[in-house]
């Protein structure tokens, strides 16, 4: 079943002209992610107010042309806050799921090369990590070592290493036996070496794709964790405790201080998913 | 029965009966022992983290205290003995169903997580009967119809469900239909403030219908489908993706197509050979869902003020309480490896393709 999620729509194999480029280009998830991406980066020279300064005599104002997102119950400008929260958000995801990605897939690869007793222990660790609801696997962390933004990319980067390692484990584990590898090894190849040089340079689309989804996943877990308290904390604008934030007013009608970070999620979420032909399935845990 | 029958590959109707025994027992003690090692890892890992939160030493000799109460207390709670000690000594308690008390409200852990595992239970066995009722059947005719109606549908509210944070959709229900259309109750618990029905199983629905009080059971149900249908979207794509492929394979497969050369019926060939044969997976991963929703429903259980665990957990995470964190994170991996070993002895039996 894994073996399908290798297959990231770049264009035809080989085939890296302009044409390709602008293809690709007019698919609606890349178009979303580009300027979703071009808002975390060049955003915050656009914002209309300063995120962290509220106005007391302005609270959760409705959307106006003043506010195009309204104000929320400390008189923050939610539409600033939106566009300086995708930096914090898809930072914080990019850092946890490229630390947790590499350590994974350097232990699958490994695991694929090495088999026996460190492939069962290996295995055994991805089952006992995994056995954690996400969420419920950060809150025992935190009970650990606190919460915050430096720990939370830790939670995401640990929460990922399993997924990797078992992903590239599986697609890897055919090498073990082939000729080429057989042949690094007579050439004096040591076995880093050809885990580094030969393994996973092998699961390079796999990779590649594994790190779409999970970039997905993780913007997710981190809204989640924020959402409960435990992420960013409150006054930095991060999606997730926005939505938090505005939580309480919603049973009154007021649904903006919840509604449009969430919409800003579920946006990044659908881009970053897109870019991948296969979606987020069982292997992955669904959603947050 | 002689022993070449149990050495040939092919199961033959001979030979069934011994080497299914024979199998089923290597397959199951092999299956346990993972069990225990995945659960004894877990409870190290629980164990470890009560050593690294600190130990609630402190909250017991207070602030003025002086080094002979803390040495006495010490010894007292048995922290100065050796740390694989104080690591059997937990899980025997563990065993004992000792999670330890809430440094709050001073109640043993068990009692509020009894209280607390039906709510989660009935919320989230609604939510998977009802992603039952909807992705399954959806999955099989988008199987059997690939870009049909079916398979567009399902695929975009796959696409949307996991894209959407739960907490939000919970939220935007909430808007939609308790502020705008008035249709259903206001977020708050499992019947607001109506007095629950007389506790036989602790599912309100239940317990409502065993009273014979078929308003209180609409109230439950009323109460009910807003978070069940906000943990239904967000976690039923698997279940819509899986049946799909799962349907999709055994459709593409020899079987179904001599079925077919043989003029069976389409209906017969659908009931007869098709569900059958995609069943396992679908079984299995509705039950992985189940199992992870127990501890997986948190987000939505906070937004909707519901009474169980989850909420319990990141209630006492507010306090740095964190005996029920713990509690419930032990319970709900649990919970999780357990279903998990379930379903994969339930494959084991349905697919005889996987004792080979």
């Amino acid at each position: 079943m894994m073996s399908r999620l290798s297959s990231i729509r770049w264009g035809r194999s080989g085939e890296r002209s302009w044409a390709s480029i602008v293809r690709q280009l007019r698919r609606p998830p890349v178009l979303v992610l580009v300027f979703m991406l071009l808002i975390a980066i060049f955003g915050p020279l656009f914002a209309p107010y300063d995120p962290l300064e509220p106005q007391p005599m302005n609270t959760l104002a409705a959307p106006s042309w003043a506010h195009w997102f309204g104000t929320d119950d400390y008189g923050f400008d939610i539409f600033s806050r939106v566009i300086y929260a995708a930096r914090i958000d898809f930072s914080l995801a990019l850092l946890g799921v490229l630390i947790g990605g590499g350590i994974g897939s350097l232990l699958g690869a490994f695991a694929a090369y090495r088999g026996g007793f460190i492939d069962w222990v290996l295995l055994r660790f991805v089952e006992i990590v995994q056995s954690f609801p996400v969420l419920l696997f950060a809150l025992a962390l935190f009970a650990a070592i606190g919460g915050g933004s430096r720990n939370m990319v830790l939670a995401i980067a640990i929460v990922n290493i399993p997924m990797y390692l078992r992903i590239i484990r599986s697609t890897l584990l055919p090498l073990r036996t082939a000729e080429f590898i057989d042949a690094a090894r007579c050439a004096g190849l040591s076995g880093p070496g050809i885990v580094i040089k030969h393994f996973i340079p092998n699961a390079k689309g796999q990779i590649f794709s594994l790190f779409v989804l999970t970039c997905a996943y993780a913007i997710q877990i981190i809204a989640g964790l924020s959402f409960i308290g435990l992420g960013v904390e409150p006054p930095h604008p991060e999606w997730g405790s926005m939505i938090n934030s505005g939580a309480g007013y919603i049973m009154l009608g007021v649904w903006w201080p919840s509604i449009f970070p969430g919409l800003a999620i579920v946006l990044s979420v659908y881009a970053v998913n897109g870019l991948s032909r296969e979606q987020m399935t069982g292997q992955l845990r669904g959603s947050i | 029965m002689t022993s070449e029958d149990t050495d040939s590959r092919h199961i033959t109707k001979k030979s069934t009966g011994s080497v299914l025994a024979r199998q089923w027992i290597f397959y199951l003690v092999k299956r346990i022992g993972i069990l225990l090692i995945v659960l004894l890892a877990v409870s190290i890992l629980t164990f470890s983290v009560t050593r690294f939160a600190g130990t609630p030493l402190y909250a017991a000799v207070g602030v003025y205290s002086t080094d002979e109460m803390i040495a006495e207390r010490k010894e007292k709670m048995g922290l100065n003995k050796p740390l694989w000690e104080q690591y059997t000594s937990y899980v025997s308690g563990l065993m004992r169903g000792n999670l330890g008390s809430s440094r709050r409200t001073f109640t043993p852990v068990r009692d509020e997580i009894a209280d607390r595992l039906p709510a989660t239970a009935e919320l989230v066995i609604f939510a998977v009967g009802l992603s039952i009722l909807w992705a399954v059947p959806l999955g099989a005719f988008a199987a059997f119809r690939p870009r049909g109606w079916a398979d567009r549908i399902g695929s975009s509210l796959g696409q949307i469900g996991v894209s959407v944070p739960s907490f939000w959709l919970g939220l935007l229900f909430i808007y939609l239909l308790y502020y705008l259309l008035g249709a259903l109750p206001a977020p708050f618990g499992r019947l607001g403030g109506a007095d629950p029905p007389v506790s036989v199983t602790g599912f309100y629905t239940i317990d409502a219908l065993l009273a014979g009080d078929l308003g209180l059971f609409g109230e439950a149900v009323r109460y009910l489908i807003m978070p069940a249908l906000t943990l239904s979207f967000t976690s039923s794509p698997p279940i819509f993706s899986v049946t799909r492929s799962a349907v999709s394979t055994v459709l593409g497969s020899q079987f179904v197509e001599a079925a077919r050369s043989y003029g069976i019926p389409r209906r017969a060939i659908k009931f007869r050979h098709v569900a059958p044969n995609a069943a396992p997976p679908v079984i299995n991963i509705v039950a992985m869902t189940f199992g992870y929703l127990i501890g997986g429903a948190v987000l939505v259980e906070v937004v909707f003020s519901w009474p169980g665990i989850g909420t319990y957990a990141v209630q006492a995470m507010d306090f740095s309480d964190y005996d029920p964190v713990l509690g419930v994170v032990l319970l709900s991996a649990t919970i999780y490896v357990v279903v998990y070993f379930l379903a994969d002895l339930l494959q084991f039996l349905l697919d005889p393709r996987l004792r080979e």
